[in-house]
C-alpha cells in the first residue's frame, strides 16, 4: 500500500502498475493553497491575550483538514509513504498536524521519502514528482498554484515527523536534501 | 533513489497517441458509423442524450451524454467520451475515460485514464494507465494477476473520494 502525498502522474501510476498495490494520491498541494485562518482576539488596552490558545486553535484546524485529506478507510496501514518536497509547503504547525493525522496509517516498517529545503531558493519550489524506476525519480514544474515554502534544518524537521526518523540524507545539487525515513 | 545524479529534468516529448492503450484502436471520441453501430459492435449514446437508470448491454458503448445510475458491460469496452458525464457506478472489460465520472469504476481488464477526464470515485483494475499530462487524485486499486477477476468496489469502498484534475 502506497501513499503518494501528491497527484498520480504517469510515470508512478505504471511504475507501480504491473504489481498487487494500492495507490493513493490524496492531492495535498490542493489542501496547502489557503491556510486556515485564526482571527487574533480583539485586543483591550491593559488586557493579556494567550496567543498559545490561537496557535492551538490553528493547530486544531489544520489537523481538521488533514483528516479531510488523509480520509483513509480504517486499518489502512502504509508501506511507503511519498512526501516528496511537500515538507517544504507546511510551516511547523501544519508540518505537527499533518503527521499527527497520517500517525495511524503507518506500522513499524512503513518506509517514507522527503526532500527537505534548507535555505530560500525559488528555483526548487512548486516541481511535480513521480516515480521512474526503483531508483529514478521524475520532476517537472508543478501546475500548483504558487505556495509560499518554509525553509528549515534537517533537525527542525525531523522534529515534526511524527512516528518517522531520518534513516538517510543525501545533499542533492540543488540544494534540496534527500531523506530516506523509518519508522521509530 | 540516493543516487546524486539522477535528478534530472524529464521534458516531455511522448505524444498522447503514444501513450493511448489498445482501446484507443477501436474507439475514438468522435461518433461512430450508423453501419458500425447497426453491426453490433458498438453503440454510441449521443451528446444530447440523458439517461437516468441501469445501462447494461452485450456490445461496446460510447457516452457522449449524461448518466446517472449504473453502467455494466461486464464483458465490452466502454468509452466515455470528452462531453460524456456518468455519475455512476461503471464496469466493463476496458475503460476508456475522456470525460466526467462521478462514481467507481471497475475495470476488469484495464482502465485508461486521458487528461481531459474528470472523475471522482476509486478505480479497480488489474492494470491502469493515466495519460501522461494528466493528474489524479484519489485511490487505485491494482491487481495484475486477477484479470478479469471478481474484485469489486463494495470491497473497497473508502471515505476518500478520487478527484482527477488535468
Amino acid at each position: 500500500m502506497v501513499l503518494d502525498v501528491g497527484f498520480g502522474v504517469h510515470e508512478t501510476v505504471a511504475h507501480f502498475g504491473n504489481r498487487r498495490c494500492k495507490l493513493h494520491f490524496c492531492g495535498l498541494p490542493d489542501a496547502l493553497t489557503a491556510p486556515p485562518v485564526i482571527p487574533a482576539p480583539v485586543q483591550k488596552t491593559g488586557q493579556f491575550v494567550d496567543e498559545s490558545v490561537r496557535q492551538e486553535n490553528l493547530l486544531e484546524a489544520w489537523r481538521d483538514r488533514f483528516r479531510h485529506v488523509l480520509n483513509f478507510p480504517e486499518g489502512t496501514q502504509f508501506d511507503l509513504c511519498l512526501f516528496w518536497d511537500s515538507f517544504n509547503y507546511m510551516d511547523d504547525l501544519a508540518l505537527k498536524a499533518f503527521f499527527e493525522v497520517l500517525y495511524p496509517f503507518i506500522r513499524k516498517e512503513t518506509l517514507g521519502h522527503g526532500l527537505i529545503q534548507l535555505k530560500e531558493d525559488r528555483q526548487v519550489t512548486n516541481r511535480e514528482y513521480g516515480v521512474q524506476s526503483q531508483d529514478q525519480l521524475v520532476m517537472r514544474p508543478g501546475h500548483h498554484a504558487e505556495r509560499t515554502s518554509h525553509p528549515r534544518p534537517q533537525a527542525r524537521v525531523a522534529a515534526m515527523l511524527k512516528g518517522f526518523a531520518v534513516s538517510h540524507g543525501v545533499l542533492r545539487r540543488d540544494g534540496l536534501l534527500e531523506v530516506s525515513l523509518k519508522t521509530e | 533513489m540516493f543516487d546524486r545524479n539522477k535528478d534530472k529534468q524529464q521534458d516531455k516529448t511522448e505524444t498522447s497517441a503514444s501513450a493511448a492503450p489498445a482501446v484507443e484502436s477501436s474507439y475514438s471520441s468522435a461518433p461512430k458509423p450508423a453501419a458500425a453501430a447497426s453491426a453490433g459492435r458498438s453503440a454510441t449514446l449521443g451528446a444530447t442524450i440523458k439517461v437516468k437508470g441501469d445501462i447494461s448491454g452485450d456490445e461496446n458503448l460510447l457516452i457522449e451524454g449524461q448518466v446517472e445510475g449504473t453502467v455494466n458491460l461486464a464483458s465490452h469496452e466502454l468509452t466515455i467520451g470528452k462531453s460524456g458525464k456518468v455519475h455512476a457506478d461503471v464496469t466493463a472489460k476496458v475503460i476508456r475515460i475522456d470525460g466526467e465520472v462521478h462514481g467507481d469504476i471497475t475495470g476488469k481488464e484495464k482502465v485508461f485514464v486521458s487528461s481531459t477526464s474528470n472523475i471522482k470515485g476509486n478505480i479497480i483494475t488489474p492494470k491502469m494507465t493515466l495519460e501522461e499530462g494528466a493528474r489524479f487524485k484519489g485511490t487505485i486499486d491494482i491487481d495484475p494477476s486477477h484479470a478479469n477477476g471478481g474484485a469489486s468496489v463494495s470491497s473497497f469502498k473508502s471515505g476518500n473520494p478520487t478527484d482527477k484534475t488535468s
